[in-house]
């Protein structure tokens, strides 16, 4: 263990005692039986202890620190399926404003975001919400000014954003552009979508003037799209990885209490694999998370990225699955904790690109390694 | 869709198809069906009370028509058509969302099990009301602590007199909030084995001292209750079969439970929408996606061809456990397989609630449980294939 890891686990150990009084989920419970499904209040502040601004530089309000970091903070929030937007807010809309952004975008947006004072979201993908489907928004110059129209699907916490990076055509090619979520124009409709941990949303926009200093510039909007799409997805790795780690808990938990035949379930033969496949996959998902985010800007990030994210939605998904075979009946209600992350689970896999295309990406990514 | 493999019989002769009368019944039921229902629609997702009443009404439709309970004895309200009868209903009614809702269980098991032990006057009144489609069941076997392990259970019936008195409690009884009568499973001897002393009553559940609660349940919102009974009292000629001969009789029939399910059939249903909707957006030409679909048209498919074979015993006099075990872990299988696809093919659109993915998720969920869970089959194949205790 390294100086680095000593912090981190301080970090672990104050996020882990931050959510724990917070967020346990008698709370979420109520949290997300609100009209916005988030607690502002929390997200204040993860603010306060740093989190937000983490690996934002410390010229636009942020501290600085590495993924190595961050990655703590997204693990412990999986861990306690905290409703915070900040997957959205810091790793794709503040990221892509750190990519794309000029310095004065840089200084108007970016404090906001580290200080909490403002939430943003990234709009980045067609109706469908997949990375791998034409974008259905566009913009177009219209008696000299820009006019974005079209829709973005599967936008996380939108609905609680004030701003949002779009992507959208811009002739042949993707741009970026900022969105006032409030601008005339901007509709937000919230989506009815089983993970009542985190909202989406499809956004439509129509006609809706973008001026000149919300146009991001870079020279290459798809890159920063496909790295974006990168850090989002091994950010969702990262709290899938804490989203494990609280399963094999919990379950482990429950079948050495649930008593059948006069024995501890857990006893049984069958019952014991599933918890030790549930291991298995908690495990393999934490290295290969702990892994990408350690690789970020590496020679190996893109690899590392599309490993970590495919992984992981496939592990958290068959996860679920198993410990919720193993309470039986009781699996099934509202009292019982292990359906909220079967249903986080099953989000986390479609977000950001599903399995199937972080493997495409990384066969893509193999060979042209071998091509060099 | 697939028109119907059965017949398989093992090893001399495989029929694929049905008959020319089976067939031709198949196409008048799904005409009715198309009249009576004509969007497709989970009944699961309708609130328990517009449930219940829709089904209702289909159901006594259904009866009129004689296609409630054909494979039963004529003097029990049957038309002794061949079971295939059954079988192609099973398959259609849960195409169509399973419009009999609870009612399925009463052509499946409950009246069989009044018909292989009831008295001449539980026969008369159950099996008439019963075929005619107007009384709704619920089956109170689980306890909360006698879930896997359900000759565990300590609800108990005492006899007084000419009576019984009941005590205990049950829990994920499907339908209690609507039902006339619970099929229940009591202890009526402490002292035996605990296979040997329970029994089985036939409760009207408006008897004093039945109380039916909802459980919160995230699947299926509403059809799970559970059910206390405090010093219910029941006359003597409400208990079915011998005392403490329950346990036999109800593992008989569950066998019937097991097999009567169409579960791959809704699944390859799920499936072909799922089919529809990649068709819709032109993906049915990438070999990946046609690939998802045929793997889990398969597992549908292997599970229709394991039931058949199944029922086909049955038609010949043999009620074989062990086939019956395979088809449901297939059956399990086939669910999986179809949700994954779901998820795998529709990506984020699978999220939203009520999506196919989703409602097919569902039901692979609680495929893995309902009726007795996944590795309580798995063990009960492994004590025959081994020859193991336990
Ligand atoms: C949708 C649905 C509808 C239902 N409807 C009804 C109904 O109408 N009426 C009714 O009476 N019941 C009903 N049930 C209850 C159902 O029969 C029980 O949930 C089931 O038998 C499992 O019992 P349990 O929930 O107590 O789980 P447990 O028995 O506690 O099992 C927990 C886990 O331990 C495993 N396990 C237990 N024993 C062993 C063993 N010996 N070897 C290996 N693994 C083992 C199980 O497989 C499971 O994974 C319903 C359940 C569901 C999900």
């Amino acid at each position: 263990m390294g100086p680095n890891d000593e912090l981190a686990e301080e970090l672990r150990a104050s996020a882990r005692k931050a959510l724990d009084d917070r967020m346990p989920t008698t709370v979420l419970r109520q949290v997300i039986d609100t009209e916005d499904g988030i607690d502002r209040s929390l997200y204040a502040l993860a603010a306060d202890l740093g989190w937000l601004g983490l690996t934002l530089p410390e010229s636009v309000g942020g501290s600085g620190g590495s993924w190595h970091e961050l990655a703590v903070v997204l693990e412990e929030i999986g861990r306690a399926l905290a409703p915070l937007p900040m997957i959205a807010s810091v790793v794709v809309a503040a990221g892509a404003v750190m990519l794309a952004g000029d310095d004065e975008q840089q200084q108007r947006l970016i404090p906001g975001i580290a200080d909490g004072s403002a939430i943003a979201t990234g709009a980045l993908f067609g109706a469908s919400g997949r990375p791998d489907e034409p974008l259905a928004a566009r913009v177009e110059r219209r008696d000299g000014s820009l006019v974005l129209s079209g829709v973005s699907g599967f936008v996380p916490d939108a609905h609680v954003s004030s701003w949002m990076v779009v992507a959208a055509t811009d002739g042949a090619v993707p741009t970026l552009v900022v969105v006032d979520s409030s601008a005339p124009g901007v509709r937000i409709e919230r989506l009815d979508t089983t993970d009542v941990t985190r909202r989406l949303a499809h956004v439509h926009f129509d006609d809706v003037v973008i001026p000149s200093a919300n146009v991001l510039a870079s020279a290459d909007a798809q890159h920063v799209i496909d790295e974006l799409v990168r850090r989002a997805g091994v950010a969702i790795a990262l709290d899938s990885v804490g989203g494990l780690e609280r399963v094999v808990e919990i379950t482990v938990a429950y079948v050495g209490e649930r008593e059948q035949f006069g024995r501890k379930v857990g006893s049984f033969q069958a019952v014991k694999h599933h918890c030790a496949n549930l291991l298995v996959f908690s495990e393999t998902a934490r290295v290969a998370g702990r892994a990408a985010a350690d690789a970020i800007d590496g020679a190996r990030w893109v690899e590392w990225a599309a490993i970590a994210k495919s992984y992981s939605g496939d592990t958290y998904t068959e996860a679920t699955r198993i410990a919720v075979q193993c309470f039986g009946g009781v699996g099934f209600t509202w009292e019982y904790d292990i359906h909220f992350y079967m249903k986080r689970a099953r989000l986390s896999q479609q977000l950001f690109g599903s399995p199937t295309y972080h493997r495409q990406l990384l066969t893509r990514e193999l060979r042209s390694r071998t091509a060099d | 869709m697939c028109s119907g493999w059965k017949h398989v019989d093992k090893g001399e002769r495989v029929h694929f198809d049905y008959s020319d009368e089976e067939l031709s019944f198949r196409k008048e039921l799904k005409g009715f069906l198309d009249g009576e229902l004509p969007v497709y629609f989970e009944f699961f997702d309708l609130p328990q009370q517009e449930r219940f009443d829709r089904s209702m009404e289909f159901v006594k439709k259904l009866a009129a028509r004689g296609w409630l309970t054909p494979a039963w004895p004529v003097e029990y309200g049957g038309s002794a058509h061949a079971p295939w009868q059954q079988m192609i209903l099973s398959e259609e009614m849960i195409a169509h969302g399973e419009p009999r809702t609870g009612q399925y269980m009463n052509v499946n098991w409950i009246g069989p099990a009044i018909i292989l032990a009831g008295t001449p006057e539980q026969k008369e009144y159950h099996l008439t009301r019963i075929s005619n489609g107007n009384v709704v069941w619920c089956q109170g076997f689980s306890e909360p602590d006698a879930g896997s392990d359900l000759a565990a259970l300590r609800t108990s019936a005492v006899r007084d007199g000419d009576e019984y008195v009941i005590n205990g409690e049950k829990i994920w009884t499907s339908n209690a909030g609507v039902a006339e009568f619970c099929f229940l499973l009591a202890r009526t001897n402490s002292e035996a084995r605990k296979q040997e002393g329970i029994s089985i009553f036939l409760v009207p559940t408006a008897t004093p001292g039945v109380e039916v609660g909802d459980i919160d349940a995230v699947v299926h919102p509403g059809a799970f209750h559970h059910v206390v009974f405090t010093d219910v009292r029941v006359p003597a000629s409400c208990r079915l079969g011998p005392e403490n001969e329950g346990f036999t009789i109800v593992r008989k029939l569950l066998a019937n439970e097991r097999v009567g399910v169409a579960r791959y059939h809704r699944a390859a249903g799920y499936l072909d929408r799922v089919a529809k909707w990649c068709d819709e957006r032109g993906l049915l030409d990438d070999s990946s996606v046609i690939e998802t679909l045929a793997h889990a048209r398969v597992a549908c498919d292997a599970a229709r061809v394991l039931v058949y074979q199944v029922w086909d015993e049955r038609t010949r006099g043999l009620h074989p456990d062990e086939s019956a075990w395979v088809y449901r872990t297939a059956a399990v299988n086939a669910e999986r397989a179809v949700s994954e696809a779901a998820f795998k093919l529709m990506g984020a659109e699978a999220l939203v609630r009520h999506s196919h993915a989703d409602n097919q998720f569902e039901w692979a969920t609680t495929a893995g449980i309902a009726g007795g869970s996944y590795e309580m089959q798995l063990n009960s194949l492994a004590r025959v294939l081994l020859g193991t205790k336990g």
